[in-house]
């Protein structure tokens, strides 16, 4: 458990500060403002963003497994990387029930 | 029994619509790469035998190597719009090229103000199309373009404007002036190959998931 747990935790503040990077930097300034200079700089974003959300789904269903949650709460766990601030209560949430059981 | 069918046929259904969804995913990388991949430019073309003056430029003539020959009628500034951050910030100079047929274009001569000859010239250049937003503000001078664009000119000559400008590699005879980069058009694509990629492991991650799902219903049980 205590692996599971520091690996989700981890993963959710790289998920939560990824998210806030792409929604509120790379697609401001891809589809609303036009500084072209900019656009060449935050090509990373979306890939960073895209890579890290698999590894944050993997914690998500091993920390399930072993705390035996059922289908519906992992879907939400899995929902909460996509949003920029979902995922920082998941986590906080995770700790809360970490806590709880030490 | 009916249940468990209804229940592992709707995870098929479910891990089926994912996987298709990383192929989609797939073939927009691909797409991605193929857009992106460097094409061999045509050759090169007497502007005449291209477009039309006051008629847009047609999509397969944007980026095209093209010639015109003509005699500058005018000369004029737009601001310079080189990406480059190391580049001098002087101004290109744009000239309108009056050819021979009687229709004016605009041709991106390049940086600095040496005076074109004023014999007939003949440019090489790559056709590039008209401009939409303006590049400076407030600056819409006499002599200065806001933006490359023959419509801003229209009710200052007295004779036809092709669309589009030109931007010029080679003048003969050649007044050494300081060439502004011809480039390749670029189709841009939304997304970035491994980007899409990214997106391909997230859709199969979730396919494997949801057949993985009875295992974790038998656990939590």
């Amino acid at each position: 458990m205590n692996g599971a747990y520091i690996r989700f935790r981890i993963m959710a503040w790289v998920a939560g500060i990824m998210s806030l990077i792409l929604w509120f930097v790379d697609i401001p300034v891809k589809y609303f403002l036009t500084v072209p200079f900019l656009e060449d700089k935050i090509d990373w974003i979306p890939i960073v963003h895209g890579y890290q959300f698999p590894i944050y789904i993997i914690t998500v269903i091993e920390l399930s497994y072993r705390l035996k949650w059922n289908v519906i709460k992992i879907v939400k766990f899995i929902l909460a990387g996509t949003l920029p601030v979902a995922s920082f209560l998941a986590e906080k949430k995770v700790r809360a029930i970490y806590n709880a059981s030490k | 029994m009916v249940r468990k069918l209804g229940f592992a046929l709707l995870l098929v259904i479910f891990a089926a619509t994912f996987v298709r969804l990383g192929i989609w995913q797939l073939d927009r990388a691909h797409l991605v790469q193929e857009i992106s991949k460097p094409v061999a430019d045509k050759v090169e073309v007497g502007i005449e035998t291209l477009i039309k003056p006051r008629i847009s430029i047609p999509d397969n003539a944007k980026g095209r190597l093209v010639s015109a020959t003509g005699r500058y009628e005018r000369i004029l500034q737009a601001p310079n719009q080189s990406t480059d951050d190391d580049s001098a910030r002087e101004k290109w100079q744009v000239g309108i090229l009056k050819l021979n047929t009687g229709a004016g274009l605009l041709v991106v001569r390049g940086v600095g103000d040496v005076a074109p000859p004023s014999e007939i010239i003949e440019v090489h250049g790559r056709l590039m199309p008209s401009q939409i937003e303006d590049r400076s503000t407030g600056s819409n001078l006499i002599s200065e373009l806001s933006r490359l664009d023959s419509t801003v000119l229209l009710s200052r000559v007295n004779f036809d404007l092709y669309d589009g400008y030109l931007i010029a590699i080679t003048e003969k005879p050649d007044s050494l002036i300081e060439r502004v980069p011809a480039p390749q058009l670029v189709v841009k694509a939304a997304g970035f190959y491994w980007q899409h990629i990214s997106y391909v492991v997230i859709w199969w991650l979730m396919a494997l998931l949801v057949l993985c799902m009875p295992l974790f219903k038998r656990r939590s049980e």
